[in-house]
């Protein structure tokens, strides 16, 4: 299937936007992606027509916006082939999502003689909520050495695992390299073992069919924002409900179904059934539901159309940057969507400041994975992340703009 | 430092460019000339914290005229250093406090092309020259 990118570009009302004189091009995509009119409307129509807040109401709005807020959650598992929809839960980011396993599962299973495995390239929030944890219950962290190219060390990663390993957490695509780790073999590896898995897939979920049964990870998680979808929602999928057992991280209305007080002493709480016990709060209900529409809209381009897509203008950006003098490509070529450079010694501030002037939005700096920054000794990259509605254009832009940039910074 | 260059110079040429871009791109060739002396300034006691980018200040005092020597792992921020550190070089301290550097940065204005970030850098930069001169003065951009 041939995409109509002219078309598709057209559902994103805000690339129509000029930024110094010059029309948007968007190259930012791994941090957020840009919304297309469907979610755009989709908010706008409930504030407008069925806003009211979730599972507190037995009038007519609170049910309509509930279901909306159920039906977003049932859609979400059928998308990455969950068991149930009670296997998922509703949070604010991905960031949240890990914080919220590792205070929970993570507090409540790990011991001072334990220790848990991560790599490298983990982006931030797969590295600090740990060591914060550890700093409580001092497990130790180990990490997985990677190569020059950024990719796992397998062989280390058993060399790593003993009898105390509890728990693998690993990001699924590399937020800096792109590179795409091979989840499969390391979840079967951990199975070998009885170690938990955690899958960060906050750049894998809108660029890759993700089967959680069939990857047989015990937890996966990805954030909205970052597959068309507002800001405010991250999903954290949890195999057969493993945090049932578990108490709730955040406390607060809805999630609880009784509490008996007595003499003004606070006896027992019982707490509702997960994944509602871990949606303390009024819920970030329009994002939810946006993110409903979201899913609607890659389901109906095709995820598989879209990958394909933004492999060839990967490839197209790959071939056309080997143009420009003395720019170094890291991670290896098994990527998705994601490419990280440096030019010469140009820093990559300099850089994006000066594509901006061009119209042209990318990541700058450490990309949240200071490590990784260390281990190919520089300060910070510049990083492109392809969406599906980047054109080879855009590219030859961006090539343009990186070209007038070199001979300016010369 | 080049003789022609000074703080009404600057001013007339940022005001004289239509565009950001051009205002950009004249102040990454501004950096150009800077650091005077590359070795002697990339020492940790030179690093300024609080800065997006790193950025070194070496700041000498003779006869009680201010000579700053700067730099920076940015182009941009080269730029704007000299157009900071034109203000202070080669002149007395004594002279230096009778002169208000927010009425210079509001004629550069800067705030209107720099982010944020950039401009709590700019900020850092002249209050870590203002400590080790002991002069009093808050700053806005």
């Amino acid at each position: 299937m041939n995409l109509n990118i002219k078309k598709i570009k057209l559902d994103f009302p805000i690339l129509k936007k000029k930024i110094n004189g010059n029309k948007i091009i968007y190259l930012d995509n791994a941090t957020s992606t840009q919304k297309p009119k469907i979610v755009i409307k989709t908010i706008e129509n409930l504030y407008k027509n069925n806003y009211s807040s979730t599972h507190r109401g037995i009038y007519t709005l609170s049910n309509i916006i509930t279901n909306k807020v159920e039906k977003t959650r049932i859609k979400i598992s059928k998308l990455i082939n969950a068991n149930s929809p009670e296997e998922i839960i509703f949070v604010k980011n991905s960031t949240e999502g890990l914080n919220l396993i590792i205070n929970t599962w993570g507090k409540k299973n790990l011991s001072k003689k334990d220790n848990i495995i991560i790599s490298l390239m983990e982006h931030h929030a797969n590295i600090i909520p740990w060591y914060l944890l550890a700093n409580e219950i001092k497990y130790e962290i180990k990490i997985i050495k990677i190569s020059k190219k950024g990719s796992l060390d397998i062989n280390h990663l058993e060399y790593l695992i003993n009898k105390n390993t509890k728990i693998i957490s690993l990001v699924h695509i590399s937020n800096t390299l792109g590179n795409i780790n091979p989840i499969k073999k390391i979840i079967n590896i951990a199975k070998k073992y009885n170690i938990l898995t955690i899958i960060d897939g906050s750049q894998a979920i809108a660029h890759k069919k993700i089967n959680v049964q069939k990857l047989n990870c015990d937890f996966y998680i990805f954030s909205g924002h970052k597959m068309y979808g507002p800001t405010g929602t991250g999903i954290i999928y949890n195999k057969k409900n493993l945090l049932k057992k578990l108490l709730p991280w955040q406390g607060g209305g809805g999630i609880i179904a009784n509490i008996n007080i007595k003499n003004y002493i606070i006896n027992s709480i019982k707490y509702i059934n997960s994944p509602w016990k871990f949606e303390a709060g009024t819920q970030n209900i329009e994002s939810i539901i946006g993110l409903n529409s979201a899913i609607n809209y890659i389901n109906n381009i095709g995820l598989n159309n879209i990958k394909k897509y933004e492999n060839k203008i990967l490839k197209f950006t790959l071939n056309k940057l080997k143009s420009i003098p003395n720019i170094k490509i890291y991670g290896h070529k098994k990527k998705i969507s994601i490419i990280p450079f440096n030019i010469k010694n140009y820093h990559c501030y300099d850089i994006g400041t000066l594509l901006d002037q061009y119209g042209i939005s990318i990541r700058t700096g450490h990309q949240c994975t200071i490590p990784i920054m260390k281990f190919y000794n520089v300060s910070g990259m510049c990083r492109i992340s392809i969406a599906i509605y980047n054109s080879k254009k855009d590219i030859n832009t961006l090539i343009y703009s990186l070209k007038q940039i070199s001979k300016l910074l010369k | 430092m080049k003789k022609i260059l000074n703080k009404k110079k600057i001013i007339l040429d940022l005001k004289s460019f239509l565009s950001n871009q051009e205002k950009i791109f004249y102040l990454i060739n501004l950096g150009k000339i800077l650091p005077f002396n590359k070795k002697k300034i990339r020492k940790k006691k030179n690093i300024i914290y609080g800065c997006q980018s790193n950025v070194w200040i070496k700041i000498k005092k003779k006869n009680n005229i201010i000579k700053i020597n700067g730099d920076s792992d940015t182009s941009l921020i080269k730029g704007l250093l000299i157009t900071i550190i034109i203000f202070y070089n080669k002149k007395k301290i004594n002279k230096i406090k009778k002169k208000n550097i927010n009425t210079y940065l509001n004629k550069l204005n800067l705030i209107k092309y720099l982010s944020s970030s950039r401009s709590i850098g700019i900020i850092s930069i002249i209050e870590f020259i203002n400590k080790k001169l002991n002069i009093n003065k808050n700053i806005k951009l």
